[in-house]
Formats: C-alpha cells, sequence, structure tokens
C-alpha cells in the first residue's frame, strides 16, 4: 500500500520537475535579457508589488495577506503561501498552508481549534505604507481581532503585532496560540534543495529531501526551554519508578530558524525580536501530516493547564485555561541571505552581525583559557543531619594551580563550585561566607587574590535559582506554578531530594546582596547558573507573572551586576548573552531527534572570537577523543571538573553523579588539551568562523576570517581534503 | 536514488545527497545519546555512569522493501542479516549496508514468529499459524517442514504454536511454543523429527503466602484466580557451547535464565537486576549476556548475571535516536555492536560501545581468563573514567587480591560492596597483622595479667584498693544505679528477678526508660557502625527517625496489648511491672550487641559463625525470659502462659489492622476536605 502510494508521488515529481525545468529554459532568455525592475510583471503567483528596495522587492495578497520576497538580484523568491497544491490538502491544511496569520484558538477545554484567513469570516483593512503595509484583521465568528504589520528592511522583511492591537471580545473564543507567516519558504517534498536550520543544541539541520514518509511529526520546541510552570511531574516515566532514563532535550538557547534553498541561492534566518519568551519553533520534515517542509515561530497567548483539586491529581483534578494572556509584542525579523551567503554559515554570519549591531552582544576578551573548575564541598547523611564531604580545599586549588604551572601552563578559568558555607546544595548562597573546611572566608579571598595576580580567571560559582528546603527555610519567596502548586524539582538523589525555586524578585535580591559583600573583599567574579537557563510562569503571592516578567526581572538584575562584577554564564540564553564574559556548558552535540539530518555548531559559530565558550564537562563524556575534535571543530575550550580528592568519595552525596574528577587522574589530560587547543586557538584569535563545511569522507572543514583553515578528520580511517591528509580521528590547522 | 541504509547522524551534505552514492560504513558516531546509562552497586542501587553505547546507524528499509511488523531477526557470521518481515510473511535477506539480497518464504509462511539461521545458512523459521517449523536452504528454497509432533509425551490435546527457535550444532531444535507451559520444546532432527522432551521449564511460585492463601480459598475463588502453572518463556538464544538463554516475563527475580544441557539455570536468580518485561536475549563476545525489554532498555549482564549497564528507554513521541517503542529482538555482532529490532517502527537499531565500554569489555574478558594482572591496565583506565563503577572495583579488588596486595585490595573491595573479596582480603591483613604482632601481643597480656596479680597481692596486703571499691560501692548504691544493676541479676535469676519487680519494688519507671534509651543507642551503633561484612544497610544511609520509632512502638504494642489480654484472663501484672519485665528481659540485647558489635570488626566471612550464634543465644534467651516475665508476673500456668502469648500477637495484629483503616479513612476525609477546599480556593480565585 505505502509502496504504491510512494510510486505514484514519484511520477508526479518527475513531471513536475520536466515543466519546471522547461519553463526555466524558456523564461531564461527573458529574465538575462530585461532588468528586473524594469519588468512591466508587477505580479507574481497571484500577489502584486507593494514595496521595493535596493535588494528585495516585496509581493502581498490582500485575501490571504501572504507575501513573497523577492531577490532582485536573482529573481528567486519565497513565498508564505504554498503555490504548488498537490491536490492531498483539506481546506483546513490549505488554509494554513496560504494564510498570513495562523490561530489556534481555545474553546472550552479544545485548544487545537484553527482559525485562518481564508477558511474563516474575517474582515480586513489594509493600509499600505511606504515599505509593506498593515491590515487591521478581525474574526467575525469569534470576534477577535489584531494588527498585522509588515515591513520591508534593508535586509529583509518583518512581521509584527503590537500587543495593543489583540483583542477578545467574546469570552468563549480565547487565542491559544499566533504564528505570522507559517508557511514562509515552504516547500514541497524535495522540490528544493537545501535545508531547515532548527537551534538544536548547538544546532541542526534537516534537509529538503524526500523523507519517504518516515517521520510522523516534527520539531516543537519552546524557545528557552521548557516552562516549568505547565510541568506535570506526575507524567514523567521513570525506570524502575525511580530514575530517569530519558535526557531532557537540549533547551533552545537563541530565538533563531532558517530556511535555506541552496541551489536557488536564497535563505533566510529568522529572529523572533518579541515574544520569544513564550513561542515554539515549529519545524516539520514532510511526511509529517503533509508533504511540505515548514518551520515557523508560534507564539503562546494562553495555554490550558490541569488544576488538581486534591491530592491524587489522576482523579481530582480539571482542565482549565490561564485567566489572562501574555501581553508582549509580537515580532518577527527575517534576515534574508542570497548567494554564497544562502547557507548557514551565512545565518551565523548574519546573527553575528545582528547581535553587534543591536547591541545584544559585545565583543569580550576571547583569548585561551582551559576551564578547570573544583567542588569544594558536598554533604552526605549522617546520623543526626548531614557532614562534610571535603573534596578540594583552597589549599589544594593552590597546589594544583602551582603544579600546572610547574608544567608550563597558566591560562586558567575556573569556577569554584561549592565553596560556600554548608556545602555546594545550601542553597541558596546569601552572602559572601566561604565554608570552614575548605579553609573560611579570608583564605578563598586570598586565593582569588593569588588567582588575579596570576592571570587566572577565578569565579565563585552558585546557583542562584534553587533554595534547597531541607537546610533553608522555603515557605516563602519560592514560586508556585499556574495551578497554584508549589514547584518542586525531583534530584533523584538521596541526601537532598527536592529543590524549589526562587522567585526572581528574591534571587535578585540576593544575589545582588552577596555580590555587595563579596566586592567589599574585591571579589567580583561570579559565576552563575540556574537563572541564565530557565524562564518560568508563576505564581507568588496571588498574583501570576508570564515568562516576559522572569526574563525581565533576570535582565534587569543582570544589567545591574554587569557594572560591578564579571559575570560567567551557565548556557545562558540568548537575552542575556550581552552580559556573560564567559559562556559555560556550550552543547556541542543535538538532542537526536530521529529527523534531524546534520549537527552543525551554529551556537559556536555565532559566538566563536565574541565571547568565550567552554564546553560540557570531558570528564563525563564516554567518546574523549570524538569530543576532543568537536571542541576543535567548534572552536569552543574544554572544561574539566576537578576535586583534589577521589570521586569515589562523593558517593553518597547528592553529587554522586561525578564519577570521575581526582586531579592525579586528568592533570595530563589537562596539559594535553590546554597545549593543542592553545596552539590552535592562539592562530584564530579574536577571528569569526565564516565558513563550515562536512564532506562526504568525514572532514569538515572550518574557516575563519584571517584565512586559518582547520580540517577535522572524523572518520577512523586516512583521508584527505583539498590536499591535506589527514589520520583518522585527527586534525589539521592551514594557515 | 538509494538511500536505504541511512546514517541518521552523519548523513551525507545536501549536494552530495542528491548525486546519490553509496553510503561508507566508517565509524563515526556524532552524537550525544538521549538515554542515561546506569549500573548498579554492590546493594543493587542504581547510579550513573558513563554512556556504554551510542547510536549508531538505523535500518529503516531494505534495498526498495518496506518491513511491516517484523518480529524477528538474526545476523550471521558472513555479514548477512535476516529479517523475519511476519507483516508480509515473509525473510527478508539484507547485507550490512541494507541492500537486499534476496526474500523468500512469500506464500509459505503464514504467520511467522521465529527465525534462525545456523553456522551453514539454514535458515529455521517457527511459524504460530502454521503450526510448523520450516527449513530454508541458502537460497531460499524449502527444504524441509516439521508439524507437531506426535509422541505421547508431548500431549495429543497439546496444541502446536511455535513462536521462536533455537538450534544447536547437532541440529536439535528448541521451540518456545505459545500457550505451552511444560517448556521449550525440544525436537531432534532423526527420522523427520523427534520429540526429545521438554527443557527448561520454569517454576511456580509455592511461597507460603500462595500455600495458605490457596487453603483458605474456596473452590470457585480457585478457580477464578490465577491458575498457579508456570510460565512460558518469551524468547531465548543459544550461545557457542550450546547454553541455551531464555527471558520469562513475570517470572520474578528469574526473569533471565542460563540453561545448560540438562536445563539446570546456571545463574539461578543472581541477576540483581532485573526486568519485568524482557522481549529477547542474545550472548555477547565476552560471554556477556544481552536482554531487550519491551519498553526499549537494554541490559547488559555478565555470564554471571551481574548487571554492567541499563540503557534506553522509550520514545514518548519525541522521536530520538536511541529510543524505542516496542523491541522485539536484540543481535549482537563481532565488533560488540548490539542490534535491537523495533517492531512498531520497522526498523533495526544500531548501538556502537563507546572507548570506556570497549575498555571494560577488555577488562572484563582478561578477568574471566583469570589473567589478573593483564586486567589491571584497561581495569584502571575503566576507573580513571569512573572511580564508581562497581563491577570495575570488584574486578580490581579480585586482582589486586591474586597480586597479595591485600591492603588496596579491601579499598577496592569495600567500594564494590564485594563481601567476598572484602573478607578474604580483610583475612589475610589480618593475618598478617597477627604474624608482626603476635609476640607482642602475647607480651601485653602477660604484662596486663602480671599487673592485675600484683595489684591483687598488694590490695590483699595493704588494701590499696579500698577507696575505689568504697567509692564504686557508694555509686552503686544510688537508687538508680541500683536499680540499673538489677538487669543482672534479673538475666540470670529471672524467677526470683521477677519477684523482685512484682513485690520488692526493685525497678522503676525510671530504670526502665533508662534502658530503652540504651537498646535504641545500642541498636542504632550496631545497625550503622558495625564492621563492614555485617552490616546490613547500605553505607551512607541513615534513618534514625525510624530506627527509634519502630523500638518504641513494638514495645508500646506489646507492653499494652499484653496487659489488655491478661487483665481479661486473670493476670496479676500491674502495666507498670509489665513493662518493666519485658524491659529488663530484654538485658540480654544489651549485654551481647557490644560484644557482637566488636567482633564485627574483626571476623571474616569465616568466622561470622561467631556472631550468628552469639546472636541467636541471646535471642533464645531474651525469649525464655519473656516467657518466665509472663508467667511470674501474672501468676499463670504455663499453659495459660502459652495461650496469654498467642493471644497477645493476635492482639498486636488487631491493633495493627485497625490503625492500617483509620489511617485509610482518615486519609479519605482529609483527601475530602483537601479537595472542597482546592476547589473553593480556586474558584474564589477567579
Amino acid at each position: 500500500m505505502a509502496i504504491k502510494w510512494k510510486k505514484r508521488k514519484k511520477s508526479w515529481r518527475e513531471k513536475i520537475a520536466l515543466l519546471l525545468t522547461f519553463a526555466c529554459l524558456l523564461t531564461l532568455p527573458g529574465v538575462l535579457s530585461f532588468p528586473l525592475t524594469a519588468r512591466a510583471a508587477q505580479e507574481l503567483n497571484g500577489h502584486k508589488q507593494i514595496a521595493e528596495n535596493d535588494r528585495y522587492v516585496l509581493y502581498m495578497n490582500e485575501d490571504y495577506l501572504s507575501i513573497i520576497v523577492q531577490d532582485k538580484a536573482t529573481g528567486k523568491y519565497m513565498e508564505s503561501a504554498v503555490s504548488y497544491d498537490d491536490g492531498k490538502n483539506n481546506e483546513l491544511w490549505l488554509g494554513q498552508m496560504r494564510s498570513g496569520l495562523l490561530l489556534q484558538l481555545i474553546y472550552g477545554t479544545n485548544d487545537t481549534m484553527q482559525a485562518d484567513l481564508i477558511n474563516d469570516d474575517v474582515t480586513k483593512e489594509i493600509t499600505y505604507t511606504d515599505n509593506g503595509f498593515s491590515a487591521d484583521v478581525y474574526w467575525n465568528d469569534y470576534k477577535i481581532g489584531m494588527r498585522l504589520e509588515v515591513e520591508l528592511t534593508e535586509d529583509g522583511v518583518t512581521a509584527r503585532i503590537p500587543d495593543d492591537s489583540i483583542r477578545e471580545e467574546d469570552e468563549t473564543y480565547y487565542i491559544g496560540t499566533i504564528a505570522m507567516y507559517p508557511y514562509l519558504g515552504a516547500s514541497y517534498l524535495d522540490d528544493k534543495e537545501g535545508y531547515m536550520f532548527i537551534p538544536d543544541g548547538n544546532g541542526a539541520l534537516i534537509y529538503l529531501d524526500d523523507k519517504e514518509g518516515r517521520f510522523k511529526s516534527g520539531y516543537s520546541t519552546m524557545i528557552y526551554g521548557t516552562d516549568i510552570g505547565f510541568i506535570d511531574n506526575t507524567v514523567t516515566t521513570l525506570f524502575w519508578e525511580k530514575y530517569k532514563m530519558v535526557n531532557t532535550a537540549n533547551s533552545v538557547i537563541a530565538p533563531i530558524y532558517g530556511m535555506a534553498y541552496t541551489d536557488d541561492g536564497i535563505a533566510y534566518l529568522a529572529v523572533v525580536e518579541d515574544g520569544a519568551e513564550r513561542a515554539t519553533i515549529e519545524a516539520s520534515p514532510n511526511g509529517a501530516s503533509i508533504d511540505y517542509n515548514r518551520i515557523y515561530a508560534r507564539f503562546i497567548e494562553r495555554k490550558l493547564y490541569k488544576q488538581p483539586t486534591s491530592n491524587n491529581t489522576t482523579i481530582g483534578s480539571f482542565d482549565t485555561v490561564e485567566t489572562d494572556r501574555s501581553h508582549s509584542d509580537l515580532q518577527i525579523r527575517y534576515l534574508f541571505l542570497s548567494g554564497d551567503n544562502a547557507n548557514y554559515s551565512g545565518m551565523a554570519a548574519a546573527y553575528r552581525n545582528y547581535l553587534l549591531q543591536n547591541g545584544d552582544l559585545s565583543k569580550k576578551d576571547t583569548s585561551y583559557r582551559t576551564r578547570v573548575d573544583f567542588l569544594g564541598t558536598d554533604r552526605e547523611s549522617w546520623v543526626i543531619g548531614t557532614s562534610a564531604v571535603v573534596m578540594t580545599t583552597v589549599d589544594d586549588i593552590r597546589g594544583i594551580y602551582e603544579d600546572l604551572e610547574d608544567a608550563g601552563v597558566t591560562d586558567f578559568f575556573s569556577a569554584y563550585k561549592g565553596w560556600q558555607k554548608g556545602g555546594i546544595y545550601n542553597l541558596p548562597v546569601t552572602s559572601y561566607k566561604a565554608d570552614k573546611e575548605i579553609g573560611g572566608t579570608s583564605e578563598l579571598t586570598k586565593l582569588t587574590e593569588e588567582a588575579a595576580a596570576k592571570g587566572i580567571s577565578f569565579y565563585l560559582y552558585q546557583d542562584a535559582l534553587r533554595i534547597n528546603p531541607t537546610e533553608n527555610n522555603a515557605t516563602f519567596n519560592v514560586i508556585k506554578q499556574v495551578n497554584k502548586r508549589k514547584y518542586v524539582e525531583d534530584t533523584y538523589q538521596d541526601v537532598y531530594e527536592e529543590f524549589n525555586f526562587l522567585t526572581p524578585a528574591r534571587t535578585n535580591a540576593l544575589l545582588t546582596k552577596f555580590a555587595e559583600s563579596a566586592a567589599k573583599k574585591n571579589v567580583t567574579n561570579l559565576a552563575v547558573g540556574g537563572v541564565s537557563n530557565n524562564l518560568f510562569t508563576y505564581i507568588y503571592s496571588g498574583t501570576s507573572y508570564s515568562r516576559y516578567d522572569c526574563a525581565d526581572s533576570y535582565g534587569q538584575m543582570f544589567d545591574a551586576l554587569d557594572a560591578s562584577t564579571n559575570l560567567a554564564l551557565e548556557v545562558p540564553y540568548a537575552y542575556l548573552w550581552k552580559y556573560a564574559d564567559a559562556f559555560l556548558d556550550m552543547p556541542l552535540y543535538t538532542s537526536s531527534y530521529i529527523y534531524e539530518d546534520e549537527s552543525i555548531p551554529f551556537m559556536s559559530m555565532v559566538l566563536k572570537g565574541v565571547i568565550p565558550v567552554y564546553s560540557d564537562y570531558v570528564n563525563f563524556e564516554a567518546n574523549k577523543q570524538e569530543f576532543f575534535l568537536k571542541m576543535v571543530e567548534a572552536g569552543t575550550y574544554p572544561s574539566f571538573y576537578i576535586t583534589k580528592e577521589s570521586s569515589a568519595d562523593l558517593i553518597y552525596t547528592n553529587s554522586s553523579d561525578v564519577y570521575s574528577s581526582e586531579y592525579s587522574v586528568y592533570r595530563d589530560t589537562i596539559l594535553q588539551y590546554t597545549q593543542e587547543l592553545k596552539a590552535i586557538n592562539e592562530k584564530v584569535e579574536g577571528a569569526y568562523i565564516t565558513g563550515h563545511e562536512i564532506r562526504d569522507n568525514g572532514i569538515t572543514v572550518v574557516t575563519y576570517d584571517n584565512g586559518v583553515t582547520i580540517y577535522i578528520n572524523y572518520s577512523t580511517s586516512q583521508q584527505s581534503a583539498d590536499g591535506h591528509t589527514l589520520e583518522g580521528m585527527s586534525y589539521e590547522v592551514v594557515e | 536514488m538509494k538511500k536505504t541504509f541511512k546514517k541518521l547522524l552523519f548523513s551525507l551534505s545536501a549536494v552530495l545527497l542528491a548525486a546519490g552514492m553509496a553510503v561508507t560504513p566508517a565509524a563515526e558516531v556524532y552524537a550525544d545519546s538521549p538515554y542515561r546509562t546506569y549500573t548498579v552497586d554492590g546493594y543493587g542501587y542504581v547510579t550513573e555512569t558513563q554512556t556504554a553505547y551510542l547510536p549508531y546507524a538505523t535500518i529503516t528499509k531494505v534495498g526498495e522493501e518496506t518491513l511491516v511488523g517484523p518480529t524477528d531477526f538474526m545476523l550471521t557470521d558472513d555479514g548477512q542479516i535476516y529479517i523475519l518481515d511476519s507483516g508480509n510473511a515473509r525473510v527478508v535477506v539484507s547485507d550490512m549496508e541494507g541492500n537486499l539480497i534476496r526474500t523468500f518464504g512469500e506464500g509459505t509462511l503464514v504467520n511467522p514468529r521465529g527465525l534462525y539461521v545456523t553456522g551453514n545458512g539454514i535458515c529455521y523459521v517457527a511459524d504460530r499459524d502454521a503450526r510448523s517449523i520450516f527449513l530454508f536452504d541458502g537460497e531460499g528454497e524449502l527444504i524441509q517442514t516439521y508439524g507437531k509432533p506426535d509422541h505421547p509425551l508431548y500431549g495429543s490435546t497439546q496444541d502446536f504454536l511455535p513462536l521462536k527457535i533455537v538450534v544447536n550444532e547437532a541440529g536439535t531444535m528448541y521451540i518456545i511454543c505459545e500457550s505451552n507451559t511444560n517448556g521449550i520444546v525440544q525436537i531432534s532432527p532423526v527420522e523427520g523429527g523427534t520429540f526429545l522432551g521438554y527443557f527448561g521449564t520454569n517454576g511456580t511460585d509455592p511461597s507460603l503466602w500462595n500455600i495458605v492463601w490457596r487453603a483458605i480459598q474456596t473452590d470457585a475463588q480457585r478457580a477464578k484466580s490465577q491458575a498457579n502453572i508456570p510460565s512460558t518463556p518469551d524468547n531465548m538464544a543459544i550461545d557457542e557451547k550450546g547454553l541455551i538463554y531464555t527471558v520469562t516475563r513475570g517470572e520474578q527475580e528469574k526473569t533471565l535464565k542460563r540453561l545448560n544441557i540438562a536445563g539446570t539455570d546456571m545463574i539461578d536468580g543472581a541477576a540483581d537486576a532485573y526486568e519485568d518485561t524482557p522481549a529477547a536475549v542474545a550472548v555477547g563476545n565476552h560471554d556477556n549476556i544481552f536482554v531487550a525489554s519491551t519498553q526499549g532498555y537494554i541490559y547488559e549482564y555478565t555470564n554471571e548475571g551481574e548487571l554492567l549497564f541499563v540503557f534506553g528507554g522509550s520514545d514518548d513521541g519525541q522521536q530520538r535516536i536511541g529510543l524505542s517503542t516496542k523491541l522485539e529482538a536484540i543481535q549482537i555482532d563481532n565488533e560488540d555492536r548490539i542490534y535491537v529490532l523495533d517492531s512498531d517502527n520497522a526498523w533495526i537499531q544500531i548501538y556502537e560501545p563507546t572507548e570506556f565500554t570497549g575498555l571494560l569489555h577488555d577488562a572484563l574478558y582478561l578477568f574471566s581468563k583469570g589473567r589478573y594482572t593483564e586486567s589491571k591496565e584497561p581495569l584502571t583506565e575503566v576507573l580513571k573514567m569512573n572511580n564508581l563503577f562497581d563491577y570495575a572495583n570488584m574486578a580490581m579488588g579480585r586482582a589486586l587480591i591474586q597480586e597479595e596486595d591485600y591492603d588496596n585490595a579491601i579499598v577496592y573491595a569495600k567500594l564494590a560492596k564485594d563481601f567476598e573479596g572484602y573478607s578474604d582480603a580483610f583475612w589475610e591483613i589480618r593475618n598478617n597483622w597477627l604474624k608482626r604482632n603476635l609476640v607482642t601481643v602475647i607480651l601485653i597480656v602477660a604484662a596486663l595479667w602480671i599487673l592485675v596479680k600484683v595489684v591483687k597481692v598488694l590490695d590483699k596486703k595493704k588494701g590499696i584498693l579500698k577507696p575505689v571499691r568504697a567509692a564504686l560501692h557508694r555509686v552503686g548504691e544510688v537508687r538508680l544505679i541500683r536499680q540499673l544493676r538489677y538487669m543482672f541479676y534479673f538475666m540470670r535469676h529471672p524467677l526470683d528477678g521477677c519477684y523482685g519487680i512484682k513485690r520488692q519494688e526493685r525497678v522503676s519507671m525510671g530504670s526502665a526508660n533508662i534502658m530503652v534509651c540504651l537498646i535504641i543507642l545500642f541498636y542504632i551503633i550496631n545497625k550503622y557502625f558495625c564492621g563492614f561484612l555485617m552490616k546490613t544497610v547500605r553505607e551512607g544511609s541513615y534513618d534514625i527517625v525510624s530506627d527509634i520509632g519502630l523500638i518504641v512502638i513494638a514495645l508500646v504494642l506489646v507492653t499494652g496489648c499484653n496487659y489488655l489480654v491478661c487483665t481479661i484472663n486473670d493476670g496479676e501484672g500491674k502495666l507498670k511491672h509489665i513493662y518493666c519485665s519485658f524491659v529488663y528481659s530484654l538485658t540480654p540485647y544489651l549485654v551481647f550487641t557490644p560484644i557482637i558489635f566488636l567482633l564485627s570488626h574483626v571476623v571474616t566471612d569465616n568466622e561470622v559463625f561467631f556472631i550468628e550464634f552469639a546472636q541467636l543465644f541471646m535471642l533464645v534467651w531474651i525469649a525464655v525470659l519473656v516467657f518466665i516475665s509472663i508467667r511470674e508476673i501474672n501468676n499463670y500456668t504455663i499453659k495459660e502462659t502459652v495461650k496469654i502469648i498467642f493471644l497477645t500477637v493476635f492482639t498486636i495484629l488487631i491493633a495493627l489492622l485497625l490503625a492500617f483503616i483509620i489511617y485509610v479513612l482518615w486519609s479519605q476525609v482529609f483527601d475530602f476536605i483537601h479537595s472542597i477546599f482546592g476547589e473553593v480556593v480556586y474558584k474564589l480565585g477567579n
């Protein structure tokens, strides 16, 4: 059955391909002989031209509010309304594929009701502006209205819905989600050559080839991580009812996605400028419901949630909808790229420029450093309460630094974890007070000074988000989920079984207070985790706060801290990048979704040469050699999690997942990695990555704007590229 | 464009894909795993470890052939994959790159469920609905069919519904049949199929509880309840030596068995981490055993059934590589790669061992061959990468024992909770210590003895110890101390002792309570700080509150219930007397525990007998004291006492039941109130 269906599809495609080739051949002389601007044809696939600038022409269809963006230089274009219908789509799908606005409404407890501009009774008022148009749209049946503003810019197009234009005038219908131009750049099966870029992990591509119906669904992930305000912990399936077996997928750390037609030489990178905090990225390869490849951002306005009424959530709960919708303007900027830039390398460069120009990123000291983090103390259970497990004291660190210095290495970055009184999980940290087991506050201050004198970046780490209810009073200042239940995070460990989350206001107060007390001792290097990569909807003392509020609070907090301190942030989300003096724990892999065809170091390409990026801990990688090559490829600096004592001591603590960390085991690896990676990174100091290419023989080629090229051979056998021969699992730097 | 064997993670660039070329089977693994990997420690606790296997590739189609609901497959030594495409009732043969070699069995097979390929290329297919075993030669031609055995022992009413099959070198077939609970059907190829008998029958569960339960059930209830018949194995594998491995669902701790030719289970429940719903089993290159569960978990055991790794997981619709929906079969290739067949997704997923696992396998191989010194090198590497990997710690400890480096061995053995290794190493260490220090010890003992003698003599002559004795006497005459000292008298003279409690007020509530505190203290110290070999709780875990609670509740229950029963049975005892006599009956515990505690630090497994004997002796003594106390305090006859003891036990059970019922009822009430409150708050909130 399936085979027959596929065969018919193929013959269709062949016909189309033939027709297209013919059409191209016929029109080619025409295109060549007339300059584009001179052509009288101001219509394209039922769209009329409404704006143009030096590089692009914008077309628009008044019925669908759909647009076409055409590159003047090449004549190639991307359309938001799919013009080719394979005849297998029903009205709803066609509405989705062509409408400029796509809504999901919440009606009762049904949140999948579609509203678009084609199948529904809609009143539109279109006003043309200099560079585009503005359309007031009103769904008469649902009494829902909003204004869509589209503008052609120098580098592409922006689409925007101002928050104050959104109206919901009927109590029965609520807006669940809104998408603008969901099918911009969508393509049918393998009609186009190219890929969709999704920000999964460091970055991934989904090719626009024929997937032969293998995938039932696509990528659908919230920008800036899952909203724990809505998470229902009881539904997680656990191995042996106790252990978390499946790793959480990587969070989306930057609000971007892209579509590239590599054969046509046209591509765009979409940046969700406003509303990213509460939006998802949806990318579906062909075969997932319909045979089109499409990628878009979907803004969430309201969401259904389960309100439990008894302790037993399975019986006593009902579905209900958020009382208020979230408030933010919604804006997407499509940065168009053409020619040689119409690929992911071009997207990365475009995004970097965009961030630098808007001040969302600024150049920091990116000189090479090996990250050697230390674990001070953790606690294990004892007859009464807990007792300290001391892993690395201040003196130990001093000794390790001296030892490494003797071996000729001084370029270090260190985040000291578990230095605070009561150990690593005595959270939150309220003041600059070191545990006496590691040597006490004055010793720590002294070490900080010594490290600074040696040129070592020595940071004090803290998780500013979590509070440990066993050690501290967590009755107040902790967040509740939308269902008004206190949020509890399970650690699946034995000493401290759960944590709560502090409200952003409380985090701000405590972190600021801490920074002040530390600044008095001239300790100004802070490594911060928890708050750098979490955003949530929450309720505190009866008031609801959205993810926008949460992001605002954290943004303001870091803005203030940035003035007086140096900040190293743990996997920071893009809105915090400008505050980061170091980016910690950059993922080098994707989440291994089956529909992903390629893993690319996109985020690294954006950030290389701008801020120093450190990898995940090398300790816990099972394939060390491959991980090393990954770091060479992405230009990230290596990270080690080091303890003086054997990690076996941690077995009965909450840090029992640190199963390998002893300094004596890692000393040689640290020296070797530093030597090799320093040599490479000094050649590309401050340079940007301009090109990245994955070849079929297992070789990856990375080019920098200072002319350096790095070849990496991931295959186990000898391979050659551009006249360079590489042994299996090796790399070569060419200047 | 032939794009059959898709390297999902390291696929080719778009341009080259379009050109269409064969995929290189190079070994570039290129991803993080979406699952975690766990191992178990000596206490059976699960701990996380490095990723052991990474997803490597997936076979979704063979040539242009799509699979429908495949249920079994097999790798051959010459690099072919035989896939039983059950939905299409055929066998699909592929090479390792996913290219189609041939298909066969169309028209012959009806509902095939199991497949086995012998070394000489003969393919056996177990067809459930055709009720037959089909044999195909290397070209896919049908060469033989075996139907239901007509042997009387097989049972004439017993249907023949073959599901899985393995074949040994002699050509003897082992067949798992649906709804045949007698075991694995064994058929020899002689004379067109000779039934040899049943093999590897699973046992039933003859637990005491089941026996009691069935005894009190009515016939009707018994008929309704699940029949107590053994379960049929779900899948099996055969290794080079002809040992059969079976997995059975719901067999408690014996889901995995390794059966020798006589059908004896050589693992015998030693698999310390078992799977409830195993789907398939395979044997690896180092005699390690792999089990796949239907939910997508993959287990690797050593040949003794010790869990090395468990990883994988079920895909909840996220579509991440390495997770599965419904696993049916598992195979291992020569390079230790794991192949698993997912019937829902109709694909074969391949996992590749990581550097870490490679090292561990090397070490295991050397270790199992007894080459301990050689095994130390890879073991050291493994432990560098994971300090807490129990199996490696255990092997390291054993290797060091072989090398007579006991001081280090004991550290590893303790980390690994390897009690046997710990005991051996400790024995040697103790022995060495004794050897070195025997003279010193004897000298010290002798010196002490002389000292005591001298003091005694001096005391006799000059009374130098008089003030000490006087002081001791003064302390001993303090009332509370005297009451406490009474316990030693009570312990030796229970009859008089009870008289003292009952008539002479020789003890008080205060002294009894102090004793309870001491008992609790001794209990806790002994439980958490006794010698490693005698420890019954996991290192590093403390639960003081429930320890104290348990002792107090037990004491209150026993005293209270006994008092209640005695009052209505003409007992003379007052509550205070009963309480005090019970507490004083526990004196042997206070006397013996310190001895046991000290002993536990110096004994090895060889001398554990001493401790066990001491414990038994102590318990018997306590029991006798309790019995006498009840009798004496209440002035009962022996017969009455026995009756009272039974009644007390019964009362305790009733009391517990009552407490349970009250707890359940109250929790319902609380839940109800909570619900109303929750709804009111919600309504008010809106």
